[in-house]
């Protein structure tokens, strides 16, 4: 019955989430992370890191998801197996256990879920669970590990969860817009405070909103204007976002809002990953989604806004970080 | 055989609580899923209701709210509550149905998101211009017409807005159209299309039937878990005869074992020396009597308490079934706005009475359950103990449809005693416990209780609907260990004991044969002996 104890868990926290009138709309992350086995998170931190689950043992989760660059691989599009170029930007890894679905699209809702995609798409890492199972079954190191932390040992659905327990502890607090929201003013400069004030005003606080700054809810890219007839490049199946999921009209060019944590070490951006600055993404925000062009001085105090949602570096990476050179 | 017999008993007891508990939990967890999922349903409408009028700030809640509703679907399609709903086919059948609800619902959240944050945007722009004063002109009616549909958001407005719309297109196609013009326009005709098109998401969102399936869920279940409690009691009961009469064929095989013995061995001498030890060893522990029947006391009003569990839970249940209906009625009017001052007033009037009648039953348990031997006798009204007793069963007695008769001009509402009260509510609750048994398979049910002062001492009488006690068992049920209650449902100890605490206060306990109808009568000195306040069973 444990469900029952997660409902019980989940009445507290909705009446606890209640009773304080939040007056930001954005929220800061919690200081401790989740409190899953360390073991487990170990685990799941060498398979990130693990080559061996992709076809030719080239790349690994980490070859895209840089924890270095902000869980990002600063390219326009990834690079997969045989120098293969993916069809979307790399969406951070960091903080993702706050997303309310998964993929630029949103086609799947947990991190578990997610891990199919990247892991047997042909030019991401072109693999499968068989050839994955083999190999891992094959080191006596994993074989220890598994036995350790699952009863079952290796099978997929433990490697997902081991891999998506690692990446939800891969979790970025105490930015300093966090301990301002905390309570700490000084933590921001005024130009920063301005920049959110401008964020709150001009209206982008509307979607990139919440305890992740985004990442709870879908939007149509071009609100207030076309953006893909304005970029002059051919629309792509990936620009049509959240229809390749659903085929509902209305789902065209509809995505995912992303977090705006760690936006500053994730450049370029856009899920097509046309904008190289940040500057040059919050002028395309502005005016697709907001239908204003904004001043470089407004978009300067945005951007210095936006840096102060940078956190400190995941609690579990900095631990185990000796450990993953296997 | 006698081994065999007894281990078999124990594994049988074993099954019996078993299969107890496996049920109230079951029952436990799949009303509590179903409250819980009206608890989500809720808090959901609560948030896209606030989302609305913008006055949350972030969609976190909405979201995790979602996920909830998606929770609450998982748990009632997971295989530990098969069993219940395969009891079934309509179970099942709503719960397809509520989790389709929730799908379309959870889809309607995600589409007013999305137009939600458009929206409120576009208000929030249209509020800004209407703070300039530059703005004046075809801009300026464009702000009013929108802040008044935003307001009222009527087809008078709507239709205002769209012409102004129109003209402003008009004025386009003349390339005499500013910047701010067309940033207005573009803002207004969003306002135009999203608040009516969030505005049905969300009422779509509320009004989805889902609540009303999990009504119906739940009222069916209830029906289902009593059919089962039902049968599954009628099986308890088979199962405890077997085990008691599995027990007694143990003791008799132990009894038959240790006759042989004793046939071997000496004869009568023995025999005779063993019966004037006895006595002595009788004699010897006589001191400790008093203490051992205290105990007797004190668990067969445990014995007493555990039948009368049950009892209590139903007492409570019906009171609380009221409050739930009323404030489930509230809830109703204030959804569909018709809020009635005066029908709400008396919802509160009911309800504040039903909590007085729950803590009222509350109170007559905790004045049972408290140990009698540590307070001294004291004066008491009878009609106190009266009604602190009935708190206990009366709402049982209602419910099967037992009278109950207080004839008035035969109370002796004022009378006062010297007494335990606490023993004295035990010897009346376990008459009138014994009466409801007696009565409680004939078609025509009563329970009288009168009371009458005399100079030095007072009466309570019990009287119930039955034929009186046939004169050979009349001496008979006194005694320990007789009972005429089906297996499992007496100790035979009651009125032992109650004789025992009656005549530990100097009283007596008799069955009145001049009344055609079972009447015991409970006899009591006004006051105690000084010397005996202290020990009642003397």
């Amino acid at each position: 019955m444990q469900f029952f104890a997660l409902v019980l868990a989940l009445l507290s926290l909705t009446s606890r989430a209640d009773s304080p009138k939040q007056a930001e709309p954005i929220l800061p992350l919690p200081t401790s992370g989740p409190t899953a086995d360390p073991a487990k998170i170990q685990l799941g931190q060498l398979l990130f890191h693990e080559k061996k689950l992709s076809k030719d043992e080239s790349v690994s989760c980490a070859s895209c998801h840089n924890l270095q660059r902000g869980g990002a691989d600063g390219l326009n599009k990834p690079v997969g197996i045989n120098g293969a170029v993916g069809e979307v930007n790399t969406p951070t890894v960091l903080n993702s256990g706050f997303n309310f679905r998964q993929f630029w699209n949103g086609r799947v809702k947990t991190l578990e879920a997610q891990i199919d995609g990247p892991l047997q798409d042909p030019k991401e890492m072109g693999s499968n669970w068989e050839s994955i199972i083999a190999k891992l079954k094959s080191d006596p190191e994993y074989t220890k590990r598994f036995s350790s932390v699952y009863a079952d040992g290796i099978t997929p659905d433990n490697v997902r969860n081991a891999l998506a327990t690692f990446e939800r502890s891969l979790v970025t607090p105490n930015s300093k817009f966090d301990r301002f929201l905390r309570g700490e003013r000084a933590a921001i400069s005024n130009l920063e405070k301005d920049g959110y004030r401008r964020f709150k005003s001009l209206g982008c606080v509307a979607c990139h909103q919440g305890v992740n700054v985004g990442g709870n809810m879908f939007q149509t890219m071009g609100v207030m204007g076309n953006y893909f007839k304005d970029r002059k490049t051919p629309v792509t199946e990936a620009d049509l976002g959240r229809f390749a999921v659903t085929k509902r009209e209305h789902d065209k060019h509809v995505f995912r809002v992303p977090s705006l944590r760690n936006v500053e070490l994730t450049a370029p951006y856009f899920h097509d990953g046309s904008a190289a600055t940040l500057e040059d993404a919050v002028k395309t925000m502005a005016k697709y989604q907001l239908g204003k062009d904004i001043s470089t001085e407004e978009t300067r105090a945005i951007v210095a806004f936006l840096k102060t949602l940078t956190g400190q570096a995941p609690a579990s990476n900095r631990q185990v970080a000796g450990e993953n050179s296997k | 055989m006698a081994i065999a017999s007894i281990f078999l008993c124990a594994l049988l007891i074993y099954f019996y609580f078993q299969g107890e508990r496996e049920l109230a939990k079951s029952n436990h967890d799949v009303l509590t899923l179903i409250q819980f999922a009206k608890q989500v349903d809720a808090q959901l409408e609560k948030d896209i209701l606030k989302a609305k009028d913008f006055s949350s700030q972030s969609y976190d809640t909405l979201v995790s709210n979602a996920g909830d509703v998606e929770g609450v679907c998982a748990a009632f399609k997971a295989p530990e509550l098969s069993l219940y709903k395969s009891a079934n086919a309509g179970m099942d059948n709503l719960i397809d149905r509520y989790c389709t609800e929730n799908e379309a619902k959870l889809h309607h959240v995600e589409n007013f998101k999305s137009l939600n944050s458009v929206l409120r945007n576009s208000i929030y722009f249209v509020h800004e211009a209407s703070l300039s004063e530059k703005i004046e002109g075809l801009e300026r009616r464009i702000i009013d017409a929108c802040l008044s549909f935003i307001t009222f958001s009527s087809q008078e407005a709507a239709t205002k807005l769209t012409s102004m719309i129109q003209e402003a297109k008009l004025l386009e196609k003349k390339r005499s159209h500013s910047p701010d013009l067309k940033l207005l326009v573009l803002h207004a005709k969003k306002i135009l299309d999203l608040k009516r098109e969030t505005d049905s998401l969300a009422e779509q969102v509320i009004l989805s039937p889902a609540g009303g399936i999990l009504n119906e869920m739940r009222k069916q279940y209830v029906q289902l878990s009593t059919d089962a409690d039902k049968s599954a009691s009628n099986f308890r009961v088979d199962v405890l005869a077997i085990c008691i009469s599995f027990f007694l064929f143990s003791i008799h095989s132990i009894v038959s074992l240790w006759r042989q013995a004793q046939s071997l061995s000496e004869a009568n001498r023995t025999l005779e020396h063993r019966v004037s030890e006895r006595t002595k060893e009788l004699e010897e522990s006589q001191r400790k009597v008093l203490e051992q029947q205290q105990a007797l006391i004190s668990s067969s009003k445990m014995s007493a308490l555990g039948e009368m569990a049950g009892g209590v839970a139903h007492e409570i249940n019906t009171p609380l079934a009221v409050i739930g209906m009323r404030v489930e009625q509230m809830e109703e009017c204030i959804k569909d706005g018709e809020i009635d001052a005066v029908d709400f007033l008396d919802s509160i009037a009911a309800i504040k009475k039903t909590v007085d009648r729950i803590a009222k039953i509350v109170n007559g348990l905790r004045f049972f359950a408290r140990e009698g031997k540590r307070d001294s006798a004291q004066l008491i009204k009878v009609s106190h103990l009266i009604h602190e007793t009935l708190g206990l069963c009366q709402e049982r007695f209602a419910s099967h449809g037992v009278q109950l008769m207080l004839p008035e001009e035969n109370l002796a509402l004022s009378a006062e005693v010297e007494c335990h009260s606490i023993e004295i509510s035990q010897v009346l609750l376990n008459l009138l416990n014994n009466a409801y048994d007696a009565i409680e398979r004939m078609p025509e049910k009563w329970i009288k209780i009168e009371s009458f002062e005399g100079r030095d001492h007072v009466e309570i009488w019990v009287t119930d609907c039955g034929h009186g006690i046939p004169k050979n068992i009349q001496e008979k049920i006194m005694e320990p260990f007789f009972t005429t209650k089906e297996i499992g449902k007496g100790t035979g100890l009651g009125l032992s004991l109650s004789k025992g605490i009656i005549e530990g206060h100097h009283g007596k306990l008799y069955i009145d044969n001049q009344c055609p109808n079972t009447k015991f009568v409970i006899w009591l000195p006004k006051s105690q002996p000084v010397q005996t306040a202290q020990g009642t069973a003397a």
